[in-house]
């Protein structure tokens, strides 16, 4: 297994940013953050990670940003490739925005999804699946490739 | 139903009218045909049957004008447009009323129905010159009996009008009389036509008072939806990183943890982790509550319930549990709100869970009905029960039965509030049966259809 993995989290809660650090550091992953989507996403393009961990509230106005910017990454180039995991905060039991990974993940290019808060043994399961699968399944979105 | 539908549309009213005054006229023109025939062919009446065909074949014209003019009739005209065809028909009637014996041909009624029409078309005003116009025509054919402009000779009426030209007495009454007629008639029909034009303009103006009611609570709706994801954000991402950080700390990531240490902040992640949980329960209610309509979508029934039972398969094997799951649908789908009923489940189980003893027996139960038209979901358990007394209570904002054995058991109190809402959302029902000791079912019935239904409304 590739324990050298360059993580690269994009999250704008710095305690909720810190502990998926720590928890991936303790797996032996080099991880970088970042606060700020737009920074995150230009940032991302120069370090080229092997796999984003993209929020999708950013702001209480900006509730489903990070759809957008994982949009975003698969018409870019440099990221269409690599596996996005999204931190939802919107499901079922998060009232106010009826988001919901099991029906409507066919519209969202993202490889999976973890719930906040993000329990350590999780994400690291979820981190170690798609890195094992290293490259996005939606690579060339707006299809499917796998 | 979608205000659109519901709007009152004047120019397509209008239409209607003109549309059914041509309709009107055409099956006159058939009548008057036939009438015609029959007396000249059948019955042998010795009519001026050539005049009489020409205003047949007038009418004919001027009907299929009309019929031309009306496809393409501008909406300001209508009025001028119906005045005219009215106004026409009543030349056209005197016309013929001329050439067919006058005042005595007992078809002068008709002017009576003219009238009625006219009253329904038009302004009251307009009704009223029409009724003149009638008045002035019934004369002229009443000053042909003295007169003589066109002779009527040689119909049945002719020995008749020979007398009853001479006879002013009967002139002057039948004049009165149809004059009272006309404008009573015009007077009676628009009194109702006025009354059922102003319950049509309340009408109107209701319905603008509720397409503004019904924007004001949609505007409200996404304010509440607005607060809710405010208090979702603030409360809950502090909440969650809270719950985070102890974790962290509890799984040693950042170095061995005394034991005394890992006891107090497991303590304070077991606080958090429940008080996130009840923020989310208490935020997921309130939005149900606001919410207005529920979202009908096509889904397995038996998928999700068979999904939310693997969400509890660890909390079910710490506890030795037996769950077992049912699914009497053989895969049918149905059309209700998915997140609706996944939560339904989801919150029956978890009671179930909550208040079962080690070892004990949970079972699912999913059907549908005789008539495919009733989502049967029970929940039945083995665990300590319901009280009697505490049964009306159970669906409560908070509650939880005042028993030792309840004070072990973590919980927000709005679980079956939950669910008793997402049911009556659907206009289902759900109700329990409980024997204190030895368990409780909770058996819920949600109407469903077999298309998409348009949004359905909760009062």
């Amino acid at each position: 297994m590739n324990k050298k993995a360059k993580i690269f989290i994009i999250e704008d809660d710095p305690d909720a940013a810190e502990v998926m650090k720590v928890t991936l550091q303790a797996q032996d992953y080099q991880v970088i953050t970042a606060s700020d989507p737009q920074k995150g996403f230009v940032k991302a393009k120069q370090m080229k990670p092997n796999l984003i961990i993209l929020d999708v509230m950013f702001g209480k106005q900006e509730m489903t940003k990070g759809f957008d910017y994982a949009v975003k990454m698969k018409q870019d180039k440099d990221l269409a490739s690599v596996p996005i995991l999204m931190v939802t905060a919107v499901n079922i039991r998060h009232p106010g925005f009826k988001f919901s990974p099991e029906t409507d993940a066919e519209y969202l290019p993202v490889d999976d999804f973890i719930d906040k808060p993000a329990q350590p043994r999780d994400l690291v399961e979820k981190v170690e699946k798609l890195l094992e699968q290293k490259v996005s399944r939606w690579r060339a979105w707006p299809k499917k490739t796998d | 139903m979608s205000s659109q539908t519901l709007r009152y549309r004047p120019l397509e009213d209008l239409r209607r009218r003109i549309s059914w005054l041509i309709l009107l006229r055409w099956i006159a023109i058939v009548g008057l045909f036939a009438v015609i025939s029959i007396s000249r062919f059948l019955l042998r009446l010795d009519l001026r049957v050539m005049h009489l065909y020409f205003g047949n074949a007038a009418l004919l014209a001027s009907n299929f004008a009309y019929a031309l003019y009306y496809r393409k009739m501008q909406f300001k005209r209508a009025n001028i447009f119906i005045n005219v065809q009215i106004s026409l028909d009543l030349l056209v009637l005197t016309y013929l009323l001329l050439f067919s014996g006058g005042i005595a041909n007992p078809f002068f009624l008709f002017f009576i129905f003219h009238m009625v029409i006219a009253s329904i078309l038009l302004s009251n005003r307009a009704a009223y010159i029409q009724a003149t116009l009638a008045v002035c025509l019934f004369t002229l054919l009443i000053a042909n009996e003295f007169w003589t402009f066109v002779p009527s000779d040689p119909l049945f009426a002719y020995r008749l009008s020979q007398r009853l030209g001479t006879n002013t007495i009967y002139l002057l009454g039948l004049f009165a009389a149809f004059v009272a007629a006309i404008y009573f008639t015009v007077y009676m029909t628009t009194s109702i036509v006025n009354t059922l034009r102003r319950r049509e303009t309340e009408l109107e103006a209701a319905i603008g008072r509720l397409e503004i009611a019904n924007t004001t609570l949609e505007l409200k709706d996404r304010e509440k939806s607005q607060y809710v994801l405010t208090v979702t954000h603030d409360i809950k991402g502090s909440l969650s990183s809270i719950q985070s950080c102890l974790r962290v700390v509890l799984d040693g990531l950042l170095g061995v943890v005394v034991e005394g240490v890992k006891d107090m902040v497991g303590r304070a992640e077991r606080r958090s982790l429940s008080l996130l949980r009840y923020v989310n329960e208490l935020l997921y209610l309130s939005t149900l509550r606001a919410e207005i309509k529920i979202s009908h979508k096509e889904v397995a029934p038996g998928e999700i319930v068979e999904r939310v039972a693997r969400e509890f398969s660890t909390g079910v094997a710490d506890k030795s549990i037996e769950l077992t799951v049912t699914d009497g649908t053989a895969g049918a789908s149905v059309y209700v709100d998915p997140y609706g009923l996944e939560e339904l489940c989801r919150q029956l189980l978890d009671n179930a869970l909550k208040y079962t003893f080690s070892g004990g027996r949970i079972a699912i139960n999913l059907s549908l009905g005789k008539d495919r038209g009733l989502l049967q979901l029970s929940v039945s358990d083995t665990g300590i029960g319901i009280a009697g007394e505490d049964l009306p209570h159970v669906y409560e904002d908070f509650f939880s039965a005042d028993i030792p054995e309840n004070r072990e058991v973590p919980s927000t109190g709005l679980g079956l509030a939950i669910a008793i809402q997402i049911v009556t959302m659907h206009r289902g029902t759900i109700e329990v049966e409980s024997t204190p000791g030895h368990g409780s079912t909770f058996r819920c019935s949600i109407p469903v259809g077999n298309k998409p239904s348009q949004g359905g409304r909760v009062g």
